[in-house]
């Protein structure tokens, strides 16, 4: 029998049974971790608060050998999920929780993941632009997943890309403006200032980006996430269909 | 299973389709159901094949109905003033049982949901807007889900409603009635605590 007793963030819930619930949580070492609740739904002694995607959470949990879901004991809300308001912030939370869920792997452990993703739920409850800390979240995925690419020097030629625009390739790499393939996405100068900034800071420190380079920002990281996942972003693809949600700040 | 008569085996196969119910229970109400008359199981199955034809959407909430419309917007003794926005019918029933509510309803189908894609044109939203827009109701409570999906569908919902002329509300969440304090959870506490409300004393 294993048991454990840690921090875990609620990346996605759903029913099942008639009270029951199957949580995915993504634990404080990083682990992306699917577990059984039973009754859930009734059970307030043992899980008070339940189980909001973004909430995170004192859990115990124990499994037999060769079982394959972990049995969640009891959970306690240590910080619940960011208010949905102002609404982008609740589209942005979604698409944070969508990250952890696509770059954390059952059984491999990265405590990284864990920090990145608490770390971006607390400035977002502190108010840090929505769409700000998803570009954050999406460029620090990448960085620690070894996705990212070197912005230092183009790809074909070699030429120091500092001062210069630089057009990004999904798995292809970096590339000046004479060398890019077509299909690129391009980040502006400004685009890339703000990205070693993002590199160098905490999400709540980190500058705002200028509307121009946010917007090619917003253009090149998530097709970079969506290039290493192989799907569409669901968060990402139902926000702009609510125009009316908030206005866009960048 | 494999070693179940074949009618059996196919029983069991259907009635594991339904929520809550798992292979276990299923090979139990199939046997149940195999020793029960045979008047009992084919009344049974009457009301389950007569189900798709004879149940509908009520064309003015949402919600099932039998026919055009449903039992509660038919009556002409609800305040046609008033309408409670939920989620599903079944959180309709909900509150039908507490006899609290004498206003009609708007079943939207659901929660705004990111992560499952479901935005706010796969609601029952319009619908909706088109009600409130028709005239003659005063007050619309969003009594979706107090969960965070619920949360932010009813801020959108009310976003949207800014302007109608209609007052808007939210029933309250918070403390249980019988409960204990000591055991209430942070969120919920937080929650009742700022949405408290004066007590009048007496003058």
């Amino acid at each position: 029998m294993r048991r454990g007793e840690e921090e875990a963030i609620v990346l996605d819930q759903r029913p099942t049974g008639e009270a029951d619930r199957v949580v995915t949580l993504l634990t404080s070492a990083g682990r992306r971790m699917v577990a059984f609740a039973p009754r859930a739904a009734r059970s307030r002694r043992r899980f008070p608060g339940g189980h909001e995607p973004g909430a995170i959470l004192a859990v115990r949990w124990r499994a037999r050998r060769g079982e394959t879901m972990p049995l969640l004991e009891e959970s306690r809300v240590i910080a619940p999920p960011p208010r949905p308001e102002p609404l982008d912030r609740y589209w942005a939370t979604a698409h944070l929780l969508e990250l952890a869920l696509g770059f954390a792997r059952e059984g491999e452990d990265d405590p990284r993941l864990f920090r990145l993703l608490r770390s971006a739920l607390a400035a977002l409850a502190e108010g840090m632009d929505p769409r700000a800390c998803c570009r954050y979240a999406e460029l620090w995925s990448l960085l620690l997943a070894g996705l990212f690419p070197d912005l230092d020097a183009c790809g074909t030629c070699g030429a120091s890309l500092a001062g210069r625009d630089v057009h990004v390739v999904p798995e292809q790499g970096a590339f000046c403006g004479e060398h890019a393939p077509a299909g690129a996405g391009r980040l502006s100068v400004d685009a890339v200032r703000w990205l070693v900034a993002a590199r160098h800071l905490p999400p709540d420190r980190v500058p705002q980006a200028p509307p121009a380079a946010a917007r090619s920002l917003a253009d090149v990281l998530p097709r970079l996430v969506r290039a290493f996942l192989g799907r569409p972003l669901r968060a990402l693809a139902s926000w702009p269909r609510a125009p009316e949600a908030d206005e866009v700040t960048e | 299973m494999g070693n179940l008569p074949g009618p059996l085996e196919r029983l069991v196969e259907e009635l594991r389709r339904l929520p809550g119910i798992g292979p276990r229970t299923a090979r139990r109400l199939a046997f149940h159901l195999a020793r029960r008359p045979a008047d009992e199981v084919r009344a049974l199955a009457a009301a389950l094949a007569g189900l798709p034809e004879t149940l509908g959407t009520c064309r003015e909430c949402g919600n099932l109905a039998e026919g055009g419309l449903c039992p509660i917007c038919a009556d002409p003794r609800r305040d046609r003033g008033l309408l409670c926005v939920v989620e599903q019918p079944e959180n309709l029933a909900a509150i039908e049982e507490t006899g609290a509510w004498r206003g009609l309803y708007h079943v939207l189908g659901g929660a705004i949901s990111p992560l499952r894609a479901i935005g706010p044109e796969d609601l029952a939203v319009d619908a909706l807007l088109q009600r409130v827009a028709g005239g003659g109701i005063r007050e619309v409570i969003l009594a979706t889900n107090p969960t965070i999906e619920g949360e932010a569908t009813a801020l959108y919902l009310a976003r949207r409603l800014a302007g109608s002329g209609v007052r808007v509300t939210r029933p309250a969440t918070g403390l249980p009635v019988g409960g204990d304090l000591e055991y209430v959870d942070r969120t919920t506490l937080a929650r009742a605590l700022e949405a408290r409300r004066d007590v009048p004393g007496e003058d």
